[in-house]
């Protein structure tokens, strides 16, 4: 565990313990969080983002040469990357589709929906507003459903109880050889049978997610995201 | 006896190779949830079919088993008797059920009551009410009360015999009868994983197999070593009647887990959004050539979704897409991504998307969807069931004035040549018989609807040429299977000429002309009236036949006949339908058949049919009347990748003469349902897949 992940992990413990008014709007809900959070600290049962592969041969100059915002999408459990293009906004969503044929759909910087990626998130909700996510007091706890298809081919449902907390420090980032100053925001979630931890990397002024690891299925596990071109 | 077990190895090895089973209750050696010999109250997990090989001194069973419920299981079996027989014969098939009660709570054991080969000849006849209670995480208790075979009883007088010679007739006035039999055991997980031990007290004291000198019963105690492994492969090693050792091979495959956790497809197009001042001008629609450039571009655009257009027609605020999908095992995913794909090429006033998929030339439907639902229910959490609330399935008229046909599309000729595997389970004389081959299969599309098709099959090995024709006093118009099989290594299996029209919107009719299957040709009529949006149908089905030669060239036999049916369909819910058809068999007998089929979102099915005719039972031979279960699997269920083919899988107990239907292809309501309200609520969740 880094210094950072004991930090937040610490941080949050003390947060959620003390965050009594979390408990009458959303009983239980920091004690999961808190319960979740110790767990963090004693052993390694919360499915985190492997480290995506090196950046395969694409530069900055050639996704930005396709003349429209561009998120460079990697699947460490497939040993995958792509290069992503916006190809429709619909109200605040986003979807961008990789040569891949894969597409992966998000919300200010949130995934909400993948396709094509073998085991996909068919939708995703925060209890939250997820434009919110990266503002005001912290730690903050929030419910998350992600809902996928069964072998059987019907919808299941999964509700999460998640925190979230920033970093202390702003750190530089790099993203395909341009940086960025940002705030590590590290969200854990956790229903029984499954917890995943979740990583963004934000702009704190603009609030544009540069970079992000997360879950959306057991099966393909974390996707990593790098805003290219915006 | 090798052939037995050949057989019965190429089932445990299928079986074995696609085993998916959820985690499962263990099995007995009658391949039922139980201890070692004795049942529990234990189902299986929920649509769990498994296989089992069990053998002792006395008999070797095959079994399949069946969870059709989530409390309702049936198993067929056929055991082949060692040193002792049943009405004279050493081999015997037979069918259980059981049905729980009630669940296992906290407190209290769960209780399920079962019947053993209750319609059989007898042979392992008997009835039982059974508890069972996990009283710590690694041991389960297990008790009960049984009749027949599980009475407890040395006098072979209170076991169970069939109500007649043939069997196949449920034996109620002996059920639950005679002397009643404790049975009891323990079952206890063992530190080594996957490893458990059984302990139990019989209740059968094997009368028929000691009197037979088959086996010498010293000890009612039961004693057995079971080893699973992932759930859905089970050993287990036996020590029966403190005399003589049991072995047992069991294999399980789930409709719910597939082998592939997900789906190897390219993603749908996303919904292209209009803005929120978009243009409702409608001048568009008066440009010559509109139509006909919107068709090319939706033609190239679906090619790449996996789908064909079949025709178009656009006006300023509505259009109307046909297509054809020779991809999608899940209908409503080639209505999601028809939809998203309009949304993509047709310019913003246009409000209503009318999506009609067209099978054989033929429309099945039409789903009606609202642009601007579409678009508001993309990335709304519970988009999927919102979106089955808004959309409008009705049956399909008349493609609208203006309307363009995809050129191109007719005639059209294709072909494929693949290996074939033909399987009979339990058909009378072997648990498993197979043939395999080639197949070359053509088809040539004249016309929207009008086609000429057949195949040609030779086949190169098996042992379906095998089976002794049994007797009957009905025409052989089944029976002589196995001559048709032998003299027809290489056959025209069909080759048809057919006509598929829709005379009204809520009525699809078919003529076919020619080798309507391997042993009949000849007219086949149908009609069928089924409103796109109503959850059941009627339909009739006359068919003039003339018996085929066995060699399935082009020759006929002397025996024709009338034979057709009333035909009731109703989907029940989401995950049941059934079917009821009235009418004249083959051979001339009048009767009904009724069947009911479990079906999946995946496109598995699972289903039981019986038939009663005015046959007399005596001249339909062993069984008595036609029964038995099948299974329909998709293809792209074992390989995760979309596909539409199936395999069908028929276990028919005994395939006689009585209640024998024409095998006629292209039957309507097959063809048209799944496109239909209940078939596309069936599989919706894939919509936006």
């Amino acid at each position: 565990m880094t210094p950072l992940n004991k930090l937040l992990a610490g941080a949050l413990c003390l947060g959620l313990a003390a965050c009594s008014s979390e408990k009458e709007t959303e009983p239980g809900l920091g004690k999961i969080a808190l319960t979740m959070a110790q767990a963090r600290l004693k052993k390694k049962d919360v499915e985190q983002a492997s480290k995506a592969k090196p950046t395969p041969g694409v530069t900055r100059e050639q996704m930005q040469a396709l003349g429209r915002p561009v998120v460079f999408v990697s699947v460490p459990r497939f040993g995958s990357g792509v290069a992503a293009v916006e190809l429709a906004k619909n109200g605040p969503f986003r979807t961008y589709m990789g040569a891949d044929q894969a597409t992966v759909t998000l919300r200010s910087g949130i995934v909400t929906a993948t396709r094509g990626l073998f085991v996909d998130l068919i939708a995703q909700d925060l209890s939250i507003n997820p434009d919110n996510l990266f503002r005001g007091d912290f730690p903050k706890t929030y419910s998350k459903t992600q809902r996928h298809l069964t072998g059987e081919s019907t919808l299941i449902t999964h509700e999460y109880a998640c925190a979230i907390a920033p970093a202390p420090e702003t750190q530089t980032l790099d993203v395909f050889g341009k940086t960025h100053t940002v705030r590590q925001f590290t969200e854990l979630c956790r229903r029984k049978g499954r917890a995943f931890q979740n990583d963004y990397w934000v702009d704190p002024s603009s609030n544009v997610v540069w970079k992000s690891n997360q879950s959306v299925s057991k099966e393909v596990g974390h996707v990593t995201l790098q805003r290219v071109v915006q | 006896m090798a052939k037995y077990f050949v057989t019965a190895a190429l089932l445990a090895t299928t079986t074995a190779a696609f085993s998916t089973g959820a985690s499962a209750q263990s099995l007995n050696l009658y391949g039922n949830s139980g201890l070692i010999d004795m049942p529990s109250a234990d189902p299986q997990p929920d649509a769990q079919i498994s296989g089992t090989i069990a053998g002792s001194a006395s008999d070797r069973k095959i079994t399949l088993s069946f969870q059709l419920t989530k409390r309702l299981s049936a198993s067929f079996r056929y055991s082949d008797l060692k040193d002792w027989t049943i009405a004279g014969d050493d081999n015997d098939r037979s069918f259980d059920v059981q049905f729980q009660l009630f669940e296992e709570t906290d407190t209290l054991p769960g209780v399920a009551i079962g019947l053993r080969d209750f319609m059989g000849q007898g042979a392992y006849g008997a009835e039982y009410l059974v508890a069972t209670k996990t009283v710590h995480p690694k041991l389960k208790l297990t008790g009960g009360f049984g009749w027949g075979r599980l009475g407890n009883s040395s006098n072979i007088a209170d076991l169970r015999v069939g109500a007649n010679a043939q069997g196949g007739v449920p034996t109620v006035k002996q059920w639950f009868d005679g002397p009643v039999g404790f049975f009891g055991g323990a079952e206890w997980q063992t530190p080594v994983k996957g490893l458990t031990f059984k302990a139990e007290y019989s209740s059968d004291k094997y009368a028929r197999e000691v009197a037979a000198g088959a086996i010498e019963r010293k000890s009612p105690f039961n004693f057995g070593l079971e080893y699973k492994r992932r759930d859905a492969i089970s050993f287990g090693l036996y020590y029966l009647h403190g005399s003589e050792v049991g072995l047992r091979f069991s294999a399980a495959i789930n409709p719910k887990r597939p082998p592939t956790a997900g789906s190897l497809e390219r993603a749908p197009l996303p919904v292209i959004a209009r803005p929120i001042n978009y243009s409702t001008n409608t001048d568009w629609a008066n440009q010559p050539n509109f139509t006909t450039t919107a068709r090319e571009k939706f033609a190239a655009v679906l090619k790449e979704q996996g789908l064909a257009v079949e025709a178009l027609a656009v006006n300023g605020r509505s259009a109307e897409l046909r297509i054809r999908n020779d991809k999608f095992n899940a209908s409503s995913q080639a209505i999601g991504r028809a939809a998203r794909a309009m949304s993509f090429v047709l310019p913003h006033s246009v409000e209503e998307f009318v999506i009609t998929p067209v099978v054989d030339g033929i429309p099945a439907s039409s789903v009606v969807i609202r642009r601007s639902d579409l678009e508001r229910l993309e990335n709304d959490p519970m988009g999927t069931e919102k979106m089955l609330a808004a959309a409008n399935i009705r049956s399909a008229f008349a493609l609208p004035e203006g309307g363009e046909y995809q050129p191109g599309l007719y005639p059209n000729f294709s072909w494929t040549i693949a290996p074939y595997v033909s399987i009979s389970l339990f058909d009378g004389s072997g648990p498993v018989r197979a043939s395999a081959g080639l197949r070359a299969s053509a088809d040539y599309a004249i016309a929207p609807g009008f086609s000429l098709s057949g195949a040609v099959t030779q086949r190169v090995f098996g042992n379906q040429v095998d089976e002794t024709p049994p007797p009957s006093g009905l025409p052989r118009v089944r029976t002589d299977r196995a001559l048709y099989k032998r003299e027809g290594k290489t056959a025209l299996e069909r080759l048809t000429a057919d006509y598929l029209f829709k005379p009204a919107p809520d009525f699809y009719g078919r003529v076919s002309v020619g080798y309507l299957e391997s042993m009949f040709g000849g007219v086949s009529t149908e009609l069928l009236w089924q409103p796109a949006n109503q959850r059941w149908g009627l339909g009739v089905d006359l068919n003039y036949v003339k018996q085929r030669d066995f060699d399935q060239l082009l020759g006929f036999q002397d025996y024709d006949t009338v034979t057709g049916h009333v035909s009731a369909y109703w989907a029940v819910n989401r995950g049941l339908t059934a079917q009821l058809d009235v009418g004249r068999y083959l051979a001339g007998d009048w009767g009904a058949t009724l069947s009911v089929d479990r079906v999946f979102a995946n496109g598995w099915r699972m289903g039981a049919y019986a038939t009663v005719t005015d046959a007399d039972p005596s001249a339909f031979g062993d069984g008595s009347f036609t029964k038995g279960l099948r299974l329909s699997v998709p293809l792209s269920w074992g390989i995760g990748t979309p596909t539409r083919k199936t395999y069908a899988i028929d276990m028919n107990t005994e395939a006689r003469d009585g209640g024998a239907r024409l095998n006629v292809e292209k039957r309507l309501y097959g063809l048209v349902s799944e496109y239909q309200r209940p078939g596309l609520e069936a599989n919706w969740a894939r919509f936006w897949r």
